[in-house]
C-alpha cells in the first residue's frame, strides 16, 4: 500500500513539476520527497488550525451574543 | 626545527577546509568562501565553545600552515581531544547521546539562523561521556526554504543504528563498521515488521522515506531536483522536524532490555567481598604509583575499577567492553557522575581496522593507541581460551598498548575458566601461572604480584620500560 501511496507522490510530484530534466538522481532524493511531505502537512496543519480558530471564534461570538441577549431579556 | 604539517587523511571531503596537525597541535585551514560563512557564524561557535559543546577553537596564524602548497585563507587552532573514537565504537547510549548533541545544536542554530551542512556522527566526539562536536566548518547561514539537506545523513549515521537495536535489538556496531557511511533507510525498512510501522515515526522517516527513495530510483529522469527546491521547505516545518525527531530519540531504549540488567548487575554485585576489595586496592596503588595521563580499561565492565583508578590519581580512562548492556550502564554512570570515562565497543580479537579511503579515513585502534597505562582485568581467559589465542600473543598486545600496567590471570582452577573449558577439549596445556609469568617476563619487568582469589586469580603489575 504504501508503495503504492509513494509512487502515487513521486508520480504526482513529477507530474506537477513538468519535464524530466536530470536522468541522474540525488540519493537524498527518499529524504527531499519526505520534507516536501512534512513541510506540506505542517502547512495544512497549520492552515487547519486558523480556521478553527475562526469557528471557535465564530461560535464563542454567536454564543456571547446570545448570552447578552438573555441578559438583557 | 619547523615541524610540518601532517594532513589529517580523514578530512578530505568538504572543499571548505581541512585538518592539520603539526607536531601535537590541531589546525584547520580555511579555503575559498568558506571564510564569508566562517565570519557569520564564529559568534555562535565560540559561545557553543564556552559551554563545551563544540570543541574550544581559537584563531591562529596563517603561517602555521606555510609549508603548504594550497595556501587558506585563515587558519583555526583546535583543542586536542584526549582521544578520538569513531561511531562504530560507541554503544548506544552513546550514540544517542551524540544523537540529541546533534539536534540540540542545530535547532539552536536554526534560531540565530544557521544550519549544519552535514550530519556526519564522525563530527562528534566525546571527552568522558560528554559529546563534543568538532567541525567547526559545518555551520553556515541559512537559506530562505532551503531543505534539511543533511537529513538523510542523519538519517544513516545516527537514526537507523539507534532504531536497529531499539526496534530489532541487534547493535549497530558491527554493521556501521562494515558501512562507515551508516545504515540506509531501504536497508533498515526492508527488516521492519508491520507493528513497527504503527509508529507515525517510523512510518514517516524509515518506511515512507525508503519508498520514496526506491520509487525515485526507479522513475528514471522523472525529476526536476532545481524544481523541488524552488517549492521549498518552510524554516518552522525545518525546526519541527528537529524538535519532533529530538523528541522521539529521546524514548528510544534498547530493545533486548539489556542495559537493565546489567545496571542492575552494577548495584547488585557485592563489592565489599575480600577478592574485588584487593583488586581495588591494588588498581588504587597502580593508579597512584603511576599517575597514568590516559589508562586504557579492557574488560572495563560497568567502570568500577575505572573509577578506583581515576580517584587514585589516573587523569583520563578510556574503558573497553563487548557487553553491550556493560557499556551502556559505564556510560550513564559517566554521564551521572562527569567522571573523565569515555566507553567504546572493542571485540579484543578483532579491533577497529584503518578503512575507509585509502585506508586512512578512519584510523585503526593500534594506531590511535596513546595510552600510558593499562589494566586488563578478567581478560586472558575470554582471549585465550575462548578465543583460542595464544598465551604469549595475548601478553605481547596487551603490553605492547601501554608502557605500564595491570593484568590479571586467572588460571584453570577458576569457575570462570572451568566454565569455558566445561563443553569443549582442553587444548590448552600450556595455560597456567608458569606460561603466564614466563610470557610476561618475556616483554616486561614484573613489579608486583598479588593473589587475590582462593581459586588463585593473580593480578600482576608490569613496566615495559624498566626491562
Amino acid at each position: 500500500m504504501l508503495n503504492t501511496l509513494s509512487a502515487f507522490l513521486v508520480f504526482s510530484l513529477a507530474l506537477g513539476l513538468g519535464q524530466p530534466a536530470h536522468a541522474y538522481l540525488d540519493p537524498g532524493t527518499g529524504s527531499m520527497f519526505l520534507q516536501l511531505l512534512l513541510g506540506g502537512i505542517a502547512g495544512a496543519l497549520v492552515t487547519l488550525r486558523l480556521y478553527w480558530a475562526q469557528i471557535k471564534l465564530y461560535f464563542s461570538s454567536r454564543k456571547s451574543a446570545k448570552t447578552e441577549t438573555t441578559e438583557k431579556q | 626545527m619547523t615541524l610540518q604539517p601532517q594532513r589529517d587523511p580523514g578530512s578530505f571531503r568538504d572543499p571548505s577546509g581541512q585538518v592539520f596537525l603539526v607536531g601535537d597541535r590541531v589546525y584547520r585551514a580555511i579555503y575559498g568562501d568558506a571564510l564569508s560563512e566562517w565570519e557569520a557564524t564564529s559568534a555562535f561557535v565560540g559561545r557553543m565553545a564556552e559551554q563545551g559543546r563544540i570543541v574550544a577553537t581559537s584563531v591562529a596564524p596563517n603561517d602555521v600552515l606555510a609549508a603548504e602548497a594550497n595556501q587558506p585563507r585563515a587558519v583555526l587552532e583546535h583543542e586536542r581531544l584526549p582521544f578520538i573514537s569513531y561511531p562504530y565504537e560507541w554503544s548506544f547510549a552513546a550514540l544517542k547521546a551524540a544523537a540529541l548533541h546533534h539536534l540540540d545544536l542545530q535547532l539552536e542554530a536554526l534560531a540565530e539562523n544557521i544550519v549544519l551542512s552535514d550530519a556526519s556522527a564522525y563530527n562528534v566526539q566525546f571527552v568522558g561521556a560528554r559529546p563534543v562536536f568538532i567541525d567547526v566548518l559545518s555551520f553556515r547561514r541559512y537559506r530562505d526554504g532551503e531543505f534539511w539537506v543533511a537529513h538523510r545523513q542523519f538519517c544513516e549515521q545516527f537514526l537507523n543504528p539507534l532504531l536497529l537495536r531499539s526496534l530489532l535489538g541487534i547493535s549497530h556496531n558491527s554493521w556501521f563498521r562494515g558501512s562507515l557511511e551508516g545504515i540506509t533507510s531501504v536497508d533498515l525498512a526492508r527488516l521492519l515488521k508491520w507493528r513497527h510501522k504503527l509508529s507515525w515515526n517510523v512510518l514517516t522517516q524509515v518506511t515512507l522515506q525508503a519508498s520514496f527513495q526506491r520509487s525515485a530510483m526507479s522513475q528514471k529522469g522523472a525529476v526536476d531536483g532545481d524544481k523541488i527546491r524552488r517549492i521549498g521547505f518552510p524554516k518552522t516545518a525545518y525546526g519541527s522536524m528537529l524538535t519532533r525527531l529530538r523528541s522521539w530519540i529521546q524514548t528510544l531504549q534498547p530493545a533486548d532490555g539489556n542495559s537493565t540488567v546489567w545496571r542492575d548487575y552494577a548495584t547488585t554485585t557485592s563489592y565489599n567481598s575480600d577478592e574485588s576489595e584487593s583488586k581495588r586496592a591494588f588498581i588504587a596503588e597502580y593508579a597512584a604509583a603511576v599517575k597514568p595521563s590516559m589508562l586504557w580499561d579492557l574488560g572495563c565492565n560497568t567502570g568500577d575499577y575505572s573509577a578506583v583508578a581515576l580517584e587514585a590519581g589516573a587523569e583520563y580512562v578510556v574503558g573497553f567492553d563487548f557487553d553491550q548492556g556493560a557499556l551502556d550502564a559505564a556510560f550513564s554512570r559517566a554521564t551521572s557522575t562527569g567522571m573523565r570515562f569515555q566507553t567504546l565497543f572493542l571485540d579484543a580479537a578483532n579491533p577497529s581496522p584503518s578503512q575507509g579511503w585509502a585506508h586512512g579515513e578512519r584510523r585503526s585502534l593500534g594506531s590511535r593507541a596513546n595510552a600510558s597505562g593499562l589494566i586488563g582485568l578478567a581478560l586472558i581467559h575470554h582471549l585465550a581460551i575462548s578465543r583460542n589465542i595464544p598465551l604469549d600473543q595475548v601478553i605481547g598486545w596487551l603490553v605492547g598498548l601501554a608502557p605500564t600496567g595491570v593484568i590479571e590471570f586467572v588460571p584453570k582452577t577458576d569457575p570462570m575458566v572451568i566454565e569455558l573449558l566445561k563443553l569443549r577439549e582442553d587444548i590448552f596445556p600450556d595455560y597456567g601461572t608458569e606460561a603466564f609469568e614466563a610470557a610476561l617476563g618475556k616483554h616486561a619487568a614484573i613489579l608486583r604480584r598479588q593473589t587475590i582469589s582462593a581459586s588463585g586469580r593473580t593480578l600482576y603489575q608490569f613496566d615495559r620500560t624498566a626491562r
